[in-house]
């Protein structure tokens, strides 16, 4: 009867047991890179070779026990069976020796390296002492593990360059999370106005208490669009400071908006130039205005000689009908000085003056009953249209009638002045709109009309299509006014056909604006 | 001896008027004309000694016309008198004599400024008609 030493075999069946858990990689081993393994292979390993050793040990003190109880014939047969079972024994120590060297080291290697790796540490991957199969999975590791330090390198030179870029931009930004407090700013933001990061953006960048009124960073997180706008801000000095801010949303993975960038540029620079080129353009216009009257003060002056030197000969020859054409010369061209000098005042006046609640329908009638008489006179139907629902309006009346003359002077000349036989008549209009808060006052015309170069030119300074008769500065100043109420000016026409000036202006405007 | 034909070219009818009286009390014999097109018409059909011409005009300004007129061999020997309200050096009258200069084109024989000055302007008449008489001889 065979007598197994009870420990060897339990001790025979944990190794094989070891052995085949650790070749099968058990579950609880086979976990993703950058996890611990709880239990090492290499030692079950050494365990398992301990315990083959133990057994042939226990074999060999049993086999001597038993030779020493049973006769020479069961020696023999005995003898035979332990020596296979020896034999077995052996060949598993050697397979258990191979599996260790080529198989079992190679992966705890692996191991330490994956868990390197999952520390975030570089780790070169050794693969000289593996071969085969395992040799070709640890270069693939290794591979690997080298791109993802050469992304982490780039990784790293993109943050670097993100950040230089970020500090040093010739703009500011700032980045605001939903309570209006500020993430993150770059040091140009820091060094102009100030503050720190945790501080609310409309203190940093206007130094005051609430949220500003229409605020872009609220916009730009409730809508998820980028917003635009120029603003006044406070420098950390305490000097105010115009700049250009543009708001875009940060997004996070599930696409909703966690924060808004706030990108502005300084506009102190530019502000400078527009000062710098208004201050030579004023220049540039005194000169050429100097320049433009002074031809216009010619050809008056040409005129009024040539009248006089026409009267004196039409009266020393007696000729009445040259007498009559040498007065009306000078006649027109005293006129013409009494137009230029009424003009260049009326232009030279800064600003218009009160704005005070004005029913416009009335200035209408007003500007109507002047020019009556002249149209009739050349056979010129004037028609006056009037919206008795557009209400009083606040305006500088002088300057508004100053305009309407010139319109309805310049529209009885534009029909005067057609070759076409027609019907010519003008119209004064005045109505609503064309948008809510604005009301429109309008003359139009059937007259010649105007050539697109013509309109192009049209409110230039002595720009003038009358030749003498015009001083060139009419509808320079009635843009000039307009303007100075807040309102439009513009111009449909056709060659032929007539024009439509229009006048667009607000009815909320409530103090003068100086030009 | 045959009175001398003076063609006037001016946009303002007031120095049209002026201009031919002056030249009528003077022994000239005048037509004008209000604009470049209209001035060319009446140059081709009068074939005139002398032409006063404006410089600045609406539609044909007046150095169009005189172009013109020194590019027709009929009339490019027809003697001009400029006339102008810009004095040199303002840029009109620079512009028109790079303008000619650029193109080959002799410039006119006179350039009066306004307001004009009668007796220059009557001098000048006179003499460019006797040098243009001299030069036929």
């Amino acid at each position: 009867m065979l007598i197994w030493p009870e420990g060897s075999r339990n001790q025979d069946r944990s190794h094989a047991l070891s052995a085949g858990t650790e070749m099968n990689q058990p579950k609880e081993d086979r976990m993703p890179i950058g996890a611990a393994p709880q239990r090492h292979p290499g030692l079950t390993l050494e365990l398992g070779l301990l315990t083959a050793g133990a057994s042939a040990l226990g074999i060999g003190l049993s086999l001597g026990a038993f030779l020493a109880i049973c006769g020479a014939e069961g020696i023999r047969t005995t003898l035979a069976f332990m020596m296979a079972v020896l034999a077995s024994v052996v060949s598993a120590l050697i397979v258990s020796i191979w599996v260790h060297i080529m198989v079992a080291r190679p992966l705890r290697e692996m191991a330490q390296v994956m868990a390197t790796v999952a520390r975030g540490e570089p780790k070169e991957v050794q693969t000289m002492r593996s071969s085969g199969e395992l040799k070709s999975l640890l270069q693939t590791f290794a591979m690997a593990c080298e791109r993802v330090r050469e992304r982490e390198r780039q990784l790293e030179r993109s943050r670097k360059e993100f950040r230089t870029l970020f500090e040093h931009v010739p703009s500011y930004i700032a980045v605001v999370g939903r309570d209006y407090r500020i993430v993150e700013m770059n040091r140009n933001f820091r060094d102009t106005f100030g503050g720190a990061e945790g501080d609310q953006c409309y203190h940093v960048y206007k130094k005051r208490e609430t949220k500003c009124e229409n605020c872009l960073v609220e916009k730009s997180f409730q809508d998820g669009t980028a917003h635009r706008s120029e603003e006044l801000g406070v420098t950390r000095d305490g000097q105010e400071i115009p700049y250009l801010v543009y708001t875009a949303p940060v997004t996070n993975e599930q696409g909703s908006v966690d924060h808004v960038i706030e990108m502005s540029v300084d506009l102190r620079p530019l502000k400078a130039l527009e000062h710098e080129k208004l201050q030579a353009e004023r220049l540039a216009t005194v000169g050429q205005t100097v320049a433009a009257l002074a031809h216009g003060i010619k050809n008056i002056l040409t005129g009024l000689e040539g009248g006089v030197y026409v009267t004196q000969t039409a009266m020393s020859k007696a000729d009445q009908v040259l007498l009559q054409k040498g007065w009306e010369m000078v006649e027109r061209n005293i006129d013409r000085i009494s137009h230029l000098v009424r003009d260049l005042l009326a232009y030279s006046r800064v600003g218009v003056g009160e704005l005070i609640p004005t029913d416009p329908n009335g200035l209408a009638k007003e500007v109507f009953g002047l020019f009556s008489e002249t149209a009739n006179r050349m056979g010129i139907q004037l028609i006056l249209e009037l919206d008795a629902s557009v209400g009083e309006v606040p305006m500088d009346p002088r300057a508004v009638h100053t305009c309407l003359a010139n319109l309805l002077s310049n529209a009885i000349d534009a029909c005067a002045e057609d070759p076409h036989e027609k019907e010519h008549r003008v119209i004064l209009r005045t109505r609503g709109g064309p948008e809510e808060g604005q009301i429109s006052l309008e003359v139009e015309d059937n007259g010649m009309g105007m050539e697109e170069s013509t309109k192009q030119k049209l409110f230039q300074r002595f720009f003038s299509t009358k030749g003498t008769r015009g001083t060139g500065l009419g509808l320079m100043l009635t843009s000039k006014l307009v303007h100075e109420h807040g309102g439009t000016i513009s111009v449909d026409s056709c060659p032929g056909h007539g024009s439509r000036f229009q006048i667009i202006l607000p009815r909320n405007k409530t103090a003068a604006v100086s030009a | 001896m045959k009175p001398k034909k003076i063609v006037v070219i001016d946009d303002e009818e007031d120095v049209v008027t002026f201009l031919t009286t002056l030249l009528e009390e003077n022994g000239y014999k005048t037509c004008w004309a209000m604009d470049g097109a209209e001035g060319l018409e009446k140059i081709k059909k009068e074939l005139p000694d002398l032409i006063c011409l404006d410089l600045l005009m609406p539609e044909k300004t007046g150095i169009l016309l005189y172009r013109e007129i020194r590019k027709d061999p009929t009339l490019k020997n027809i003697p001009v008198i400029m006339i102008t309200g810009f004095s040199a050096p303002e840029y009109p009258l620079i512009d028109f004599k790079r303008f000619i200069s650029t193109k080959s084109i002799p410039p006119p024989e006179g350039f009066m400024e306004k307001p004009i000055d009668r007796q220059a302007l009557l001098k000048a008449i006179q003499e460019t008609l006797e040098a243009r008489d001299r030069e036929k001889c």
